[in-house]
């Protein structure tokens, strides 16, 4: 009884975690998508502007009188574009750069996450052990990227607008430290199922 | 490894098969090849104790250390 109950949970854990997997696909290929088209809209969709926090910006594709597609929208941080005056930047490559950087990105990395944990339940529900090489490694991957991200990922978008959006060259280093935080659990957990493998080896060769 | 299984040579004493050996103590003859070939890591005295009473041996009598 007390095993069906746990069967369940994990099966409908599995069909959530499948449901957001496919989901952020979607979002990820839209978001590809609305980039793709973003230099063939006019300027006037474009709506980019000086807020509290940085650049605000959003995409609204107008489709007829009153009417409109809203395709994408975001923040560059202040840090970034902070001293560039309006006319001396870029718009489409920035909002370009930025969408990818800070939302494509972190989007790819939770899908791969997702994918993993997937298949991680697929082979629980199959009764398979989750102590497996091959979640050590993907797990490990993971995490090296998460930490990466976090450290170098705002690095990495001042650079790409310096070059692609503005005549102006600015580095910033700002760490994400929830993500550090995501990523050193993650290299930790790893260790953890590096264990259990260990034990589940062990156990597999005593008879 | 040092430590040697001499299960087969018991086995022969014995005129026992392996399967029927595995049917005796209630372990897949898979796993009492693995013990007899020497595959495995550990051994429990549970199953130690089940093949011992099946042959009518003492542990020493299956297991022997050999210097490296």
């Amino acid at each position: 009884m007390k095993s069906k109950t746990g069967c369940k949970n994990i099966s409908n854990l599995h069909s959530l975690i499948r449901f957001f997997y496919y989901a952020s696909i979607v979002f990820a290929a839209s978001g590809l998508i609305a980039l793709v088209f973003i230099f063939s809209i006019p300027y006037s969709a474009i709506s980019f502007e000086k807020g509290i926090r940085g650049w605000v910006y959003s995409v609204n594709m107008p489709l007829g009188i009153g009417s409109a597609f809203f395709m994408i929208s975001g923040e560059i941080p202040k840090n970034i574009l902070h001293f560039i005056p309006l006319d001396m930047i870029n718009i489409r490559a920035a909002i370009v750069v930025d969408f990818l950087i800070s939302h494509i990105v972190p989007f790819i990395i939770v899908i791969i996450g997702l994918r993993e944990i997937g298949n991680l339940t697929s082979d629980m529900l199959n009764k398979k052990s989750p102590f497996q090489a091959k979640y050590l490694k993907s797990l490990r991957k993971i995490s090296y990227i998460v930490l990466l991200y976090s450290t170098l990922g705002n690095t990495l978008l001042c650079i790409l607008i310096s070059i692609f959006a503005a005549d102006y060259f600015s580095v910033t280093v700002v760490f994400s430290w929830i993500g550090v935080l995501i990523g050193v659990l993650g290299y930790i957990f790893s260790d953890i199922t590096e264990y259990g493998l260990f034990l589940q080896d062990e156990y597999d060769t005593t008879l | 490894m040092a430590i040697i299984i001499r299960l087969d040579r018991i086995l022969a004493d014995r005129k026992m098969k392996l399967n029927e050996l595995a049917r005796l103590i209630d372990l897949s003859p898979v796993n009492l090849s693995n013990i007899k070939t020497g595959k495995i890591k550990a051994i429990r005295f549970s199953t130690l104790d089940a093949i011992c009473k099946t042959l009518e041996c003492q542990p020493g009598e299956i297991l022997e250390y050999v210097e490296d």
